[in-house]
């Protein structure tokens, strides 16, 4: 749909405006207030009211106090139409529609608002596009931050639901207002527990009510069978007392016989009783005489027991004595080898003492000769004043002197006297006699006077150096000397020798101190004399205390056979007598038991013995009192009296048995059982009667028919509530379900072409891979772009309001698919930097291509990037 | 010697009955009618001179009833300005729980009467007029108490014979298997040979002449009780003499239970349903089930819901016989444009009403989405 023009006349504060627009994009600059809501007002109004509108949002139009008619009028094109349409509200109201294409045609009135709003119905998705136009109506610019909530609103009241006024909750909420009557919207669950709650209560009322009304009604049941069976007992008394009495009668005859019966039982009893005192005498006395004889028989086994065991006394204290014995014997021969063994010990003992006692005196002797070897190199070291040290000092001098007679010798004066004849000179008073023709020199050390006898004196004086030197030469010279006789030689060589020698006699002695030192090992030498002292001593105690003839062992490997030969002696006897002890034990236990064994039957012997003496003198006692004889003939008197009394019971019994005792009892007995029985009987049911009697009494007042009745009554009412409310909870659920259906799948389909629209147009804005995602309520959850997602709610404000427009744009593309409806925006970009500036100016400008879209701003430098922009000028 | 007696017959009292369909207010009112008719009836008796009431019977719905009722009965009673004559029936039986039996019956007033043997008993202050019965002592009697009561009665020379009895006579409801059925000719029998001159019945809660002597009748309930009843409210007066027997119907209670059955095919049968239901008079007494089958469209469904929500705050009890009822709602073409639904709620709507056919529930929610949009677009007012 494109909007060609539109017109105002005294709409609100406008007089007049006329507004032609461009086919694409239309900036229309003005201050802020100058009407962009008043031109979206002016469009839904002509679209959506008829022209007799009465409502509230219409009178409103009509300018303050002033009494005309609103006028608007659009030039339209949609589809293949073409029209003008306008209405004029308030006075003069009217309506004219004035089609150009495809058929022209004139119109008015309803003929001619219903005609538009066909034309617009069939071109343009009619909801959606008055939802955007609602939604234009806001401030763009406060509603940039909630733009796609605000769109999703749109978008959700243009797929939905009844055309609603602004201020209704649509259909859709009322249905689920209704479905949260009954049911949790977040569970499910239904709200109508309590209900049944209370129908659980009241059918426990009836249950109780019924068991209480049952209860006097079995009770009443109860009274009509007891006064029934109270008359029906009270009938039947007087034939059962008759009964009784014939009965009765016929019993006292049989019983007199009955009791002398018992009369002849009880003399029976007491027969038998006297004749039984007779026999147990006589049974008392015949068990004592069989006592006796039985005692005596014991007696005398008992007495051979006794001799048995006095013999087999005699055997075993023998066997004791015996072990005794040789138990002894044992003991003596141990003594004897321990002896043996100790001397044989001490022997070996003494001979190894021995023989360590030669080795010690060896040792000793050794010693002594390397002692005296000791001194005798000891004397030679006296006798030389060498020492390393000395010699040192010696040849240390002695170098000094070698030096300073060189040094003296080179600096002194030379002086040669050729002899050219044979002569005498004489050199410091000494005469020399010289050759002819030889050369005599001489070192001038000191002054030198040379005589020639005769014939001149020669005085040589060597110079002061010389004379110095002469001096040095002279005090190491005396060096020398010193150094010699302390070494107590006179020569160097001899030094040296006499070094030598002294070397010589030191490693000698050394040698001989530590084989000396070998030989001692820990000891010294006057312990280990007194050690030899001391043994030598004990050797010869041993030999003059030894206590036997027999001779020492020969050597010690001997002793040591002897002392093996007399351990193993002693230890064959020491098993010996372990032997012997057990064995002595055993006989004298042995003994022991037979001679306790021969006690006891000793003293059962002479326990018997005393029996036997007191059961004679007894049975003798009797004997006196009554004789045996007298016994028996009392026994036989007993007998036959107790005979008799049988024989009179006998003919009793026969009698009775004649008359059947126990038929007359019986019947008897049931006569008085019966008449008792009904006695019982009448007095059950008259306490019944009388219990049942204050039961009903009781119950009488209770009303429990009525209670069951009220409480049926009351539980069907409430039934009948619960059924009714369960059927509208179902019908309410049924319907949100539904309508919740198809809401889903309607919205889904809107969801893919919006989200192409808009990411088609951000990719002129924000570059070529931008993407974004819509939630299920359509709202811009992200966007991604340079591949980074980020959630809408943390892009930049600018960022929002750009979506924002892109969204809205989008959105007019799909309320009709032929070039979309105008879309207006209201002074936006306030938020953008120039390069988005350009960028959304480009967007604007490809989107103008197909749609409509008309700017509204106070500041037109914004939309300089939107190239195709027509302006208009308010 | 011409004896003439004139007194009234009545019998089925039920008090202490209640209903179950109704609400509690309407229960109230019901068992208080109920007492009321007791004293309608002492006013009858002085309007048309009666010297006396016999009740055939059933006086109480049940012995097991409240102190309250029982109290309230009795106080009732005692206000009749003549002797009144009750048989204990069926549902008030001459047992051990018998409320006839307690102490406040037993010395309620002297012209209280209660007829609890088979002897004839002079009514007080006539001296030629005696009333028998046969009262029942158990819910479940073994024989026709009526034809044993009439077998041990002799002929009267000094009387003139009022019997009462209770229970189903044979002719009408011939049942073998029920030993308690009174016969009919028994009664006829006793009729003719002059062992009775009347046989007040109760039971039957029509008025209900039986046999042919004209002397043995119901006398139908005073306040109807239940839906299939003919012709209940009423009470009889009776001249009764040995040659003549004169029975007038007298009117005495005002509640009506009416069962009706409707066929509703659009707006035309919706208005004269409503206009039928409104005509009805003392609705608060009245209690009325209607029964519907028909097609009707959404809009007149939901008018038909408004027509019972208002009526039923109106009668005693209202209710729709579910058994009875087949009503089919289809939606049509008007109620979908008076809805201006649009969208997947109109989706929504085309879904429900396909299902709606063979689905009660959808029917209920198609019904439900109506209201909710109509709601709001005026087409239904609430």
């Amino acid at each position: 749909m494109k909007l060609l023009r539109l017109s105002l006349e005294n709409w609100r504060g406008v007089v007049v405006r006329n507004i032609d627009f461009s086919d694409g994009v239309t900036l229309i600059e003005g201050p802020n207030e100058i009407g962009k809501s008043t031109l979206i007002e002016a469009l839904r109004t002509l679209f959506a009211e008829l022209d007799s509108s009465n409502k509230k949002s219409v009178k409103a139009i009509q300018p303050v106090g002033e009494d005309v008619g609103s006028r608007v009028e659009a030039e339209v094109v949609t589809g293949q139409y073409h029209f003008v349409y306008a209405k004029t509200y308030n006075r003069k109201a009217q309506t004219t529609l004035r089609i150009l294409k495809p058929e022209p045609a004139q119109l008015t009135g309803r003929e001619a608002h219903e005609r538009a709003e066909l034309m617009l119905a069939s071109t343009i998705d009619m909801s959606l596009w008055n939802a955007l136009l609602v939604e234009q109506g806001k401030e763009i610019r406060g509603a940039g931050l909630s733009e796609s909530a605000g769109l999703a609103r749109a978008l959700d009241e243009a797929v939905g639901s009844a055309a609603s006024e602004q201020d209704d909750a649509g259909v859709f909420e009322r249905v689920q207002a209704e479905y949260e009557q009954y049911f949790s919207l977040k569970t499910g669950k239904p709200r109508l527990a309590k209900l049944d709650n209370e129908v659980e209560v009241l059918e426990s009322a009836v249950d109780q009510a019924k068991t209480a009304l049952t209860e006097v009604i079995t009770d009443t049941a109860d009274h009509e069978r007891c006064i029934a069976e109270i008359q029906r007992l009270e009938s039947a008394g007087p034939e059962l007392q008759g009964a009784l009495a014939k009965r009765q009668a016929e019993w006292e005859a049989v019983s007199s016989i009955e009791q002398q019966g018992k009369a002849a039982r009880a003399d029976l009893a007491t027969a038998q009783q006297l004749w039984e005192v007779v026999r147990d005498e006589e049974l008392r006395r015949m068990r004592a005489t069989e006592q006796c004889d039985q005692d005596l028989g014991a007696l005398e086994n008992k007495r051979r027991e006794v001799t048995i065991f006095s013999s087999r006394l005699e055997q075993t204290r023998a066997r004791n004595e015996a072990a005794d014995l040789r138990l002894r014997e044992l003991k003596g021969q141990l003594k004897e080898a321990r002896s043996r063994l100790a001397i044989a010990r001490a022997d070996e003992r003494y001979l190894d003492q021995l023989a360590e006692l030669e080795r010690e005196e060896q040792r000793q002797q050794q010693c002594l000769a390397l002692s005296e070897q000791m001194a005798a190199e000891r004397a030679v070291l006296n006798g030389i004043s060498v020492n390393a040290e000395r010699l040192d000092v010696l040849q240390e001098a002695e170098r000094q002197l070698q030096l300073a007679r060189g040094q003296r010798d080179l600096a002194a004066t030379l002086v040669e006297v050729s002899a050219l004849k044979d002569f005498t000179l004489e050199i410091d008073g000494e005469p020399l006699d010289v050759r002819s023709g030889a050369l005599e020199t001489r070192h001038a050390l000191a002054a030198l006077s040379i005589t020639i006898p005769g014939l001149a004196r020669l005085r040589i004086v060597p110079s002061q150096t010389s004379a110095e030197l002469e001096e040095k030469f002279l005090e190491a010279r005396a060096n020398v000397t010193t150094a010699l006789k302390r070494c107590g030689v006179d020569t160097l060589a001899e030094a040296f020798a006499a070094d030598a020698r002294r070397l010589q006699a030191s490693h000698t002695l050394g040698t001989l101190s530590d084989r000396r030192k070998a030989l001692l090992g820990d000891d010294d030498e006057a312990e280990l004399e007194a050690r030899v002292a001391q043994k030598r001593a004990n050797c010869a105690q041993y030999v003059n205390e030894r206590e036997t003839e027999e001779a020492l062992p020969g050597d010690l490997s001997q002793a040591r056979l002897h002392v093996k030969r007399h351990d193993q002696k002693m230890r064959e006897i020491e098993q010996a007598l372990e032997l012997a002890q057990s064995d002595h034990e055993a006989a004298r236990a042995d003994f022991e038991q037979v001679h306790a064994d021969q006690r006891v039957a000793s003293q059962a012997v002479e326990g018997l013995e005393a029996d036997l003496q007191r059961r004679r003198a007894e049975l003798s006692a009797s004997e006196l009192a009554e004789s045996s004889e007298s016994l028996r003939s009392r026994l036989q008197a007993r007998a036959r009296e107790k005979e008799a009394v049988e024989a009179k019971l006998r003919s009793l019994e026969k009698q009775l048995a004649e008359c059947s005792v126990e038929s007359v009892e019986a019947l008897l007995l049931n006569a008085r059982a019966s008449c008792d029985r009904l006695q019982n009987e009448l007095l059950e049911q008259v306490k019944r009667r009388a219990i049942l009697d204050d039961r009903l009494e009781k119950a009488q007042a209770d009303g429990r028919q009525e209670r069951l009745d009220e409480a049926q009554r009351k539980l069907i009412e409430l039934k009948r509530s619960v059924a009714a409310e369960k059927r509208r909870a179902a019908a309410a659920k049924r319907l949100w379900e539904c309508i919740n259906q198809h809401r889903d799948a309607t919205r889904k389909a809107y969801l893919r072409p919006l989200k192409e629209g808009i990411e088609m147009l951000g990719r002129i804005v924000f570059g070529a891979d931008f993407e974004i995602a819509l939630a299920d309520d359509w709202s811009l959850s992200s966007c991604t772009r340079n591949g980074r997602t980020i959630p809408f709610e943390a892009l930049s404000v600018g960022a929002k309001e750009q979506l924002g427009i892109l969204t809205r744009l989008a959105a007019a593309k799909i309320v009709s698919r032929h070039g979309g409806v105008p879309v207006i925006i209201d002074d936006a970009l306030g938020f953008s930097d120039p390069s988005r500036l350009e960028t959304m100016g480009a967007a604007l400008a490809y989107c103008g291509a197909h749609s409509q879209i008309i700017l509204l701003t106070c500041t037109p430098g914004r939309f300089s990037y939107v190239g195709n922009a027509e302006r208009v000028r308010l | 010697m011409h004896r003439t007696a004139r007194f009234i017959h009545s019998s089925d009292w039920q008090l202490g009955m209640t209903r179950a369909f109704f609400t509690e207010e309407a229960a109230a009112r019901f068992s208080q009618s109920r007492i009321d008719a007791i004293e309608q009836l002492g006013v009858l008796a002085t309007s048309h001179s009666a010297d006396f009431i016999v009740v055939a019977g059933d006086v109480f719905e049940s012995n097991q009833l409240s102190r309250t009722t029982v109290l309230r009965a009795l106080e009732a009673l005692k206000s009749l300005p003549v002797p009144v004559f009750l048989l204990p029936g069926n549902h008030d039986p001459l047992d051990g729980s018998s409320i006839f039996l307690t102490p406040e019956f037993l010395s309620a007033a002297p012209h209280i009467v209660v007829l609890k043997d088979d002897e004839p008993v002079p009514v007080p202050g006539l001296s030629d007029v005696e009333v028998v019965g046969a009262p029942w002592r158990t819910k479940h009697p073994s024989t026709d108490l009526c034809a044993r009561l009439l077998s041990r009665l002799e002929p009267s020379d000094t009387a003139l014979r009022v019997g009462v009895a209770h229970g189903q006579v044979n002719t009408l409801s011939p049942d073998a298997t029920r030993p308690e059925i009174i016969s009919l000719s028994a009664a006829e029998a006793a009729v003719q040979d002059g062992r009775i001159h009347y046989l007040a019945l109760g039971d039957r809660h029509s008025v209900t002449s039986v046999g042919s002597s004209g002397r043995i009748w119901y006398s139908g309930a005073p306040v109807a009780t239940a839906f299939d009843e003919v012709d209940p409210n009423k009470a009889l007066l009776v001249d009764l003499s040995e040659a003549e027997c004169k029975v007038d119907v007298l009117n005495v209670g005002d509640w009506h239970f009416i069962a009706e059955h409707r066929h509703l095919n659009g707006a035309e049968d919706l208005k004269l349903l409503a206009e039928w239901m409104s005509s009805l008079r003392a609705k608060d007494r009245t209690a009325l089930k209607i029964g519907l089958t028909g097609t009707i469209s959404l809009h007149c469904a939901a008018e038909l819901d408004q027509l019972f929500d208002t009526q039923a705050e109106l009668f005693a009890s209202l209710s729709r016989r579910e058994r009875t009822s087949s009503l089919t709602i289809v939606p049509d073409e008007l109620d979908e444009d008076s809805l201006a639904l649009t969208g997947y709620a109109l989706e929504a709507w085309r879904d429900l009403q396909r299902a709606a056919h063979s689905d009660p529930v959808a029917e209920d929610a198609l019904r439900l989405f109506y209201r909710l949009s109509g709601q709001q677009s005026g087409v239904i007012r609430r």
